[in-house]
């Protein structure tokens, strides 16, 4: 099923995404099975109070449930929820979205939380699955989420201009930026095989100071994607091949041109103690900048088929980001 | 002395992103290579920081040509200085490769 197709879905619609009253069947919390009274049976998610990346390790486990199940209805409960941040977006619109490729009917419940469900509105998700309901004001703080099958680089520069409101940043540092999101949003189409593109979304939390960020493919992942590259054919477990990825230079292009964006991202998060983690395979490497310098690593009980990089940004610096001495290699150009 | 002149925003508009449209600029510099003393490449201040872009429009010279012969032939005009650090990266990428596989042979 494609997208375009589900803007003629409505609740009666076996083939779309349905909304449901959240009272109207017996509910479980994590992953469990339902059989509803017409005998079909349903594999319902009912997801926690926070949908975020410290809880990586069960939303993915049900999310990979999702997908694996051989249920025909799977139902996505938000009911409970009460935060969501750009990781727990990218990766309901994906997981859901797989789900409809697969023919499955799936239910979706809204958060009882009025903010939350404000909050999913302005950001994108009611429109992606055509669930307008109730309108909201769009604000700038928003990067709505998006499908991407191709680089968008409008799309990009809504993300650098989000980041301009809340940052002080020079043109090299903008730039910089830019081609660091760019050359990660891309390794969706170039190297990670992804025939459903990747899902992007930012969001500015202007009084917690913070800007979050993330990008999911469903892809091969990062291990698979380097040892297609002879060069990287020794790696032995995803937290190898995400923490050579975050090296500078690491590529599995055959020119070996690249390998930049990951490293520069990590660079900025440095010098702004930011936050990253990456989750790709069974592995799951968080970078917390404010903490320590040092990476920390966490297994994965499901391991998942793609690539998240979501990102935490500190926007209550009070000084400039501007870039170091450049290059004194004598230039071409 | 012969000047041809390359306009990016005008050739590309938009598309200044994918390796796709890169090739087109090389493909244009390759076209003017051999009737032109000087290729002028008008930038116009826009910010590319794609490295797909650059790297089929001008690391690929690197194949042909060497950095002398590139610095004399093609000035990069208005180009963000930005683009044009990582420009010479792409470039002296494509050096190094292209060592790198004469002394496998």
């Amino acid at each position: 099923m494609s997208f375009a197709s589900l803007r003629e879905t409505s609740i009666s619609d076996l083939r779309g995404v349905s909304l449901v009253d959240s009272n109207a069947i017996n509910r479980y919390h994590g992953v469990a099975h339902i059989h509803l009274s017409n005998q079909t049976s349903m594999e319902e998610l009912v997801f926690p109070k926070l949908i975020t990346i410290a809880y990586s390790k069960s939303i993915l486990k049900a999310c990979h449930s999702a997908i694996a199940t051989d249920e025909e209805e799977v139902k996505f409960d938000l009911s409970k929820s009460q935060f969501i941040s750009p990781f727990g977006i990218t990766i309901l619109a994906g997981t859901i979205s797989d789900c409809l490729l697969k023919e499955k009917k799936v239910w979706y419940t809204r958060p009882k939380h009025r903010p939350t469900r404000n909050f999913l509105t302005r950001i994108g998700f009611d429109d992606f699955f055509h669930l307008k309901k109730e309108l909201t004001e769009i604000r700038e703080s928003n990067i709505q989420l998006r499908k991407l099958v191709a680089l968008d680089p409008s799309y990009t520069d809504q993300i650098i201009s989000a980041f301009s409101r809340s940052l002080r940043m020079s043109e090299g540092v903008k730039g910089l930026l830019k081609l660091s999101l760019n050359e990660t949003m891309s390794n969706a189409f170039e190297f990670a095989q992804s025939h459903k593109g990747c899902y992007v979304c930012a969001q500015v939390y202007p009084n917690a100071k913070r800007i979050r960020v993330c990008i999911t493919d469903f892809g091969i992942g990062i291990r698979q994607s380097l040892m297609s590259s002879p060069k990287y054919r020794h790696l032995h477990d995803s937290f190898e091949a995400i923490t050579l990825a975050s090296k500078d230079g690491v590529t599995s292009r055959a020119t070996g041109v690249g390998g930049k964006g990951l490293p520069t991202l990590l660079q900025f998060l440095g010098a702004n103690r930011g936050r990253m983690v990456i989750v790709s395979g069974d592995g799951k490497v968080a970078w917390d900048f404010q903490k320590s310098k040092e990476p920390k690593r966490q297994g994965m009980s499901a391991e998942f088929g793609g690539t998240i990089v979501s990102m935490r940004i500190r926007t209550d610096a009070r000084g400039a980001y501007i870039m170091k001495g450049e290059s004194v290699v004598e230039d071409v150009f | 002395m012969r000047e041809e002149h390359i306009d990016i925003a005008r050739v590309c508009k938009a598309n200044t992103v994918t390796r796709d449209d890169g090739k087109v600029i090389h493909d244009l510099i390759v076209k003017k290579w051999n009737t032109a003393d000087l290729i002028k490449i008008h930038f116009n201040n826009i910010l590319i920081a794609s490295v797909s872009f650059l790297d089929e429009a001008f690391g690929n010279l690197a194949e042909d040509h060497t950095a002398e012969e590139i610095s004399r032939k093609i000035k990069l005009v208005n180009m963000k200085d930005f683009d044009r650090n990582l420009a010479n990266n792409i470039f002296r990428s494509r050096q190094v490769q292209k060592q790198l596989q004469h002394a496998k042979i």
